[in-house]
C-alpha cells in the first residue's frame, strides 16, 4: 500500500467509525433530553452539523481511491482498453485541477476567516480549523490524484478503484 | 451569455455520457462557468463556500443515516422474514412483491421527507429480496427509483416545505393534497407492474409454492419487526419526539437495538454498513455541491429565464401551459436536481399559473410531481444512481431503462391531475 | 454602463422583494440614468443568506442582505441594536435610529467585512406563536419554544421557556408535531413561514428586534464615481424605509389574517410588559459589561440609542421622513 493510500485509509477511519457515530450519539443525547427531561442541548444542532461536514469531507479521498463515484457506463463498457484509460487519466486530471483550487481556495478563506473572527455560533469555535481541514483533505486528493496520473496501476479495468 | 449556458448544458451532457463521475463533472463544468461570468476568483470562492453550507444542512444528515438504516435493515435479515411473508402471500399475484415494493416505499414515504433518500433506504433493503425470488433487474431497480416519488408526495415532505415558503402557499394544505395522488400513483405502478410482467413474465420471479396455512400465518411474524419500525418512527413523529431529520438517526437506534436483541448484527456488519454510509454519503454530497455550483452558473447566463420567457411570449392556454411546463421539465431534469429546477423556475412559473387561475396548491402538487420525473431520467437522473449503488452489476443503461414504464405512468397521472385537478384538491377542500 | 450584480435572500414572489428590493433595483438604475444595469438574483440562487458579508467581500455579489446575526462573532456593538425594547415602536424610526447609531458607532464594525452600508433595515419586534394558550410569564414556562440566534434564544430563557434550535425549515413540521411548543418571531415572519397553521395561539409581548442591514461590496462602491456614489446614497435611504412601510403592512395584515385563521391574539398587559422588562434588563447591563464596561464605547453607545429611542419615538412618521439623510453612512 502507498503512503498515500495509508492516509486516505486513515482519514476515511475517523469520518466513517468516528464522526457517523458522533451525530447518532448527539443527536440520540438530544431528542432525550429535549423530550423526557424537557432540557435539550442548543449546540447539539450546531455540533452534528459540523460532524456531518467532517464525516464528509474525511471520507472524499477514499471515495475517490476506491471510485465510489457514481458515472454513466453506457460508453465505457464499450471503449477500447486504450480509449479507457485515457478516460481514467481525464478523470484524475480534473480531480487535480478541482482539488489544487480547493486548496489554494482554503488558505485564502482562512486568512479572511481569521480576519472576520468567524465562529460558530453556538458552540464558539474558530471556523477556519474547518476550512484547514477542508484545504488538507483537498491535498489528500491532490497528490492522490496525480499519484494516479504519473504511475497509473496497469490493471485489467483501469476505470475502477482499488479493490475494498 | 445564452449561448455560454447552452454550451456549457451540451458539455455536461458530454462529460457525463463519456462517463466522467457525475459529481466531478458538474463541479468541473460549474467552476468553469463561474469563472467566466465572473472570474476564477469567485468561482473558487464558491467551491469552499458551498462545500461548508451544503456540508452543515441539518437536513442532509438525513442522507447518511437513512442509508445506514437500510444496511442495517438488510443485515440484520429482518427484510428478508418479511419479504417471505410477502411471497406467501401475494405469490397468486403476478409480480407481487415488486407491488409490495411499490407500498413499502409509500409507507416508508410516511416517515421520511425525501426522495432520494426513500429510494436508497427501500432500495437496499427490497433489491437483494427480489434478486433472491428471481425478478428482473430492469424491473426491480426501475421499480424501486421511480418509487422514490412517493417519498415527497406523502407527508412529511421537504420539498412541499420549500415550494410552501417560496410561494406562501399553505404548507397544511400541500401536505394533505399529496397523499391521494401518491396513493394513485402507487395504484398506477403496482399497474404497470402487472403489465409488464404479462409482456414479459421473466421479469417476474419465480413461482413461490405457497406452504400450508398454518406455515402462511406463522411466517406473518416475520412482519413484525418491520411493524415495530415503522410503530417507532411514525410514532415519534406525530406525537413530537423527533422531526423527519432526528428520525433517520433515531430509526439507526431502534435497528440496532432489534438488532442487539435478535442477535442478528455482527460486528462486521455493522462495520460494512458505517463504511457504505460514509462513501455514499461522500459521493451524494460530491453531487449536491456540483449541481449547487453547476446551479449558480446556469442562473447567471439567463438560460432557463430566456427559455420561460419564450414560454411565456406564446401566450399559452391551460392545458398547453402544462404541457409546456411538463416539456421543460423533462428536458431541465436531464442536468438539474429538483430543488435547482423548483428555484430557477417557479418564481416565473407561479405568476402566470395564478394569471391562467390555476389553483396554488394544484400547482404545486404539480410542479413537485414533473420535477421528480427528472430523478429517474438520464444522463443525471440521482434515483436512479443511488440504486445503481445497491445493485452495482446492472448497467445503468438498463436501469434508466425500467424506469420508462414508470415515467410514462406518472407522466399519464400528470394527465389525469390536469383534466381532473380535483384529485389533489378535494380533501384539501 | 456599470453592471451591478444584486442578489438576495427572499424569493421573488416575496413582499420583500417586490416592495423593497425591485424599486431598489429600479431606483438605482433610474437615478443613474440607466448607468447601472441591475443584474437580479432573488431567492438565494448566488449564496446562501447566511454568507452574505463573504459573498459581498469577494465580489461573488455587489449587494446583497448582510446580517451580522448569522455573522456573530464579528460583531459586538452591533448587537446592542437588538437588545430588548432598544428600539422606538415605529418601524420608521427604528430605522432613523439604526442610521444615526451607525454612523457614529457601527460603521467600522461593518466596514471591517470589506463592505460598505447599502441601507440600514430591521425586522419589527419579535413575539410567541404557540400551540397553547399563553396569558401570562407563567404559561410560558417550560414551553418548548424554536429560537434562531444568540438574541432570541436569550430572550426565550430568561422568560422561562427552553430554546430549541432548529433550521426554519424543519420548524414547520416540528411545530406541527410538537417536538416544539411554539416559536419566536416577527408577526409578520410568522405569516410568511405559515406557522399560524399550526400554532394557533399569538402572544404580542414587543421583545426585541433583528437588525437586518444591507451591504455593498467595498470595492465595487469605491471604484464607482462620486456621481454613482450619490446614487446609491439616495436609492439606499429610500430603501430603507421601504423595508420599515413594507414590515408595517406585513405586521398589519399579519395579525388580520392570524384572526381570520382563528388564532387567539393576546396582547401582553401593561404589568406584564413590566415583568417582561424586568426579566429583560440584565442583558443590557450584561452587554455593557461584555464590550469594556462602565465608561466604555459600549456605554455610551447605549446610553446614546436610549436617547434617540426616546427623542424619536416623540416624533411621527412623516416628521422622521421629512429629515435630511444622516451623514456618514458610507
Ligand atoms: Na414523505
Ligand atoms: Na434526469
Amino acid at each position: 500500500m502507498t503512503p498515500i493510500s495509508k492516509v486516505s485509509r486513515g482519514l476515511f477511519f475517523l469520518s466513517a467509525y468516528v464522526c457517523l457515530p458522533m451525530i447518532l450519539v448527539l443527536i440520540g443525547v438530544d431528542v432525550t433530553l429535549r423530550y423526557v427531561f424537557n432540557a435539550p442541548l442548543v449546540w447539539a444542532q450546531e455540533a452534528s452539523t459540523i460532524t456531518l461536514f467532517m464525516a464528509i469531507i474525511l471520507a472524499l479521498p477514499e471515495s475517490w481511491r476506491r471510485d465510489v463515484h457514481i458515472r454513466a457506463d453506457f460508453l465505457t463498457t464499450m471503449m477500447r482498453p486504450g480509449l479507457n484509460n485515457a478516460l481514467a487519466r481525464l478523470v484524475w486530471l480534473i480531480l487535480l485541477g478541482v482539488s489544487v483550487l480547493i486548496v489554494i481556495q482554503c488558505w485564502s478563506d482562512i486568512e479572511l476567516m481569521i480576519l472576520f473572527n468567524e465562529r460558530s455560533t453556538d458552540l464558539g469555535l474558530p471556523l477556519h480549523w474547518f476550512r484547514g481541514a477542508l484545504g488538507v483533505v483537498g491535498a489528500v486528493c491532490a497528490v492522490l490524484a496525480g499519484w494516479k496520473l504519473l504511475w497509473p496501476r496497469p490493471s485489467g479495468d483501469p476505470v475502477r478503484g482499488d479493490a475494498l | 451569455m445564452i449561448a455560454l449556458g447552452t454550451g456549457a448544458f451540451v458539455l455536461l451532457i458530454l462529460l457525463i455520457v463519456i462517463g466522467v463521475p457525475i459529481g466531478l463533472s458538474l463541479i468541473a463544468v460549474g467552476i468553469g462557468g463561474l469563472a467566466i461570468v465572473g472570474s476564477l476568483s469567485t468561482a473558487m470562492t464558491q467551491i469552499t463556500l458551498s462545500f461548508w453550507s451544503e456540508g452543515t444542512k441539518f437536513v442532509l444528515i438525513a442522507i447518511p443515516f437513512y442509508i445506514l438504516m437500510g444496511n442495517l435493515i438488510y443485515h440484520t435479515g429482518i427484510a428478508r422474514n418479511m419479504f417471505r411473508a410477502a411471497s406467501y402471500w401475494l405469490s397468486w399475484m403476478p409480480g407481487g412483491l415488486a407491488i409490495a415494493a411499490v407500498f413499502a416505499c409509500a409507507g416508508f414515504g410516511a416517515v421520511s421527507g425525501s426522495s432520494t433518500a426513500t429510494a436508497r433506504t427501500m432500495g437496499a433493503i427490497i433489491i437483494p429480496e427480489m434478486r433472491r425470488y428471481g425478478y428482473g433487474m430492469p424491473l426491480s431497480t426501475g421499480v424501486l427509483s421511480a418509487s422514490g416519488t412517493l417519498g415527497i408526495l406523502i407527508p412529511p415532505s421537504i420539498i412541499m416545505i420549500f415550494y410552501g415558503l417560496m410561494t406562501e402557499t399553505s404548507i397544511g394544505a400541500l401536505f394533505v393534497a399529496g397523499v391521494v395522488p401518491g396513493l394513485i400513483i402507487a395504484l398506477i405502478f403496482a399497474t404497470t407492474i402487472v403489465l409488464i410482467v404479462r409482456i414479459d413474465p421473466d421479469q417476474g420471479g419465480h413461482q413461490v409454492a405457497a406452504p400450508a396455512l398454518a406455515e402462511r400465518v406463522r411466517a406473518l411474524l416475520g412482519v413484525l419487526p418491520v411493524l415495530g419500525l415503522f410503530t417507532v418512527l411514525l410514532g415519534g413523529l406525530y406525537l413530537g419526539v423527533f422531526t423527519p431529520t432526528e428520525g433517520s438517526v433515531i430509526g439507526v437506534f431502534v435497528v440496532l437495538v432489534l438488532g442487539f436483541f435478535q442477535r442478528s448484527l455482527s460486528f462486521d456488519a455493522i462495520r460494512a454498513s458505517l463504511t457504505d454510509a460514509a462513501l455514499m454519503s461522500t459521493m451524494l454530497f460530491v453531487i449536491i455541491v456540483g449541481g449547487t455550483l453547476f446551479t449558480r452558473f446556469l442562473v447567471q447566463t439567463g438560460l432557463i429565464e430566456a427559455i420561460t420567457g419564450a414560454m411565456l411570449a406564446m401566450d399559452l392556454g391551460y392545458f398547453q401551459f402544462i404541457f409546456a411546463v411538463t416539456l421543460l421539465y423533462l428536458v431541465l431534469g436531464c442536468v438539474l436536481d429538483v430543488f435547482g429546477m423548483l428555484i430557477l423556475t417557479v418564481p416565473i412559473l407561479y405568476p402566470i399559473a395564478m394569471a391562467l387561475g390555476i389553483d396554488p396548491v394544484w400547482f404545486g402538487i404539480y410542479v413537485i410531481i414533473v420535477a421528480e420525473i427528472g430523478l429517474v431520467t438520464p444522463p443525471l437522473g440521482v434515483n436512479v444512481y443511488v440504486i445503481k449503488t445497491v445493485a452495482q452489476d446492472v448497467p445503468l443503461g438498463k436501469i434508466f431503462l425500467g424506469c420508462m414504464p414508470f415515467v410514462v405512468g406518472i407522466l399519464g397521472f400528470i394527465g389525469l391531475l390536469a383534466v381532473f385537478p380535483q384529485i389533489a384538491l378535494f380533501l384539501v377542500e | 454602463e456599470t453592471e451591478v450584480i444584486l442578489s438576495y435572500n427572499q424569493p421573488a414572489t416575496s413582499a420583500a422583494w417586490q416592495e423593497v428590493m425591485e424599486p431598489y433595483a429600479a431606483r438605482l438604475e433610474s437615478l443613474s440614468e440607466g448607468e447601472f444595469d441591475v443584474a437580479r438574483y432573488p431567492g438565494e440562487v448566488l449564496h446562501p443568506v447566511a454568507d452574505g458579508f463573504r459573498a459581498a467581500a469577494t465580489g461573488i455579489t455587489d449587494i446583497t442582505s448582510a446580517w451580522p446575526l448569522y455573522q456573530a462573532s464579528s460583531f459586538s456593538l452591533f448587537h446592542g441594536l437588538q437588545l430588548p425594547g432598544a428600539m422606538p415602536d415605529s418601524d420608521i424610526a427604528t430605522v432613523r435610529v439604526m442610521d444615526e447609531l451607525y454612523a457614529t458607532y457601527l460603521r467600522d464594525e461593518y466596514e471591517r467585512m470589506r463592505v460598505k452600508l447599502a441601507f440600514n433595515a430591521s425586522t419589527p419586534s419579535y413575539d410567541i406563536l404557540a400551540s397553547q394558550p399563553i396569558n401570562s410569564l407563567e404559561d410560558l414556562h417550560g414551553l418548548r419554544i424554536r429560537a434562531g440566534g444568540s438574541t432570541a434564544t436569550e430572550i426565550v430563557e430568561r422568560l422561562g421557556g427552553i430554546p430549541v434550535t432548529m433550521a426554519i425549515t424543519d420548524a414547520y413540521t416540528a411545530f406541527q408535531q410538537g417536538v416544539v411548543d411554539g416559536i419566536i418571531l416577527a408577526s409578520a415572519d410568522m405569516v410568511a413561514y405559515r406557522m399560524y397553521e399550526v400554532g394557533k395561539h399569538y402572544y404580542q409581548m414587543n421583545a426585541a428586534r433583528i437588525a437586518i442591514p444591507h451591504a455593498i461590496n467595498a470595492a465595487f462602491y469605491d471604484g464607482l464615481s462620486p456621481e454613482l456614489q450619490a446614487v446609491v446614497a439616495e436609492a439606499g435611504n429610500q430603501a430603507g424605509y421601504d423595508y420599515a412601510r413594507m414590515y408595517m403592512g406585513l405586521t398589519q395584515s399579519a395579525i388580520e389574517r392570524m384572526t381570520e385563521e382563528g388564532v387567539t391574539i393576546v396582547q401582553a398587559s401593561e404589568e406584564e410588559q413590566a415583568r417582561i422588562a424586568e426579566l429583560l434588563n440584565p442583558m443590557w447591563e450584561g452587554f455593557v459589561a461584555e464590550n469594556g464596561g462602565e465608561g466604555s464605547v459600549a456605554a455610551a453607545f447605549v446610553n446614546d440609542m436610549r436617547e434617540l429611542r426616546d427623542k424619536y419615538e416623540g416624533m411621527s412618521d412623516e416628521e422622521i421622513l421629512a429629515l435630511p439623510p444622516v451623514e456618514g453612512l458610507r
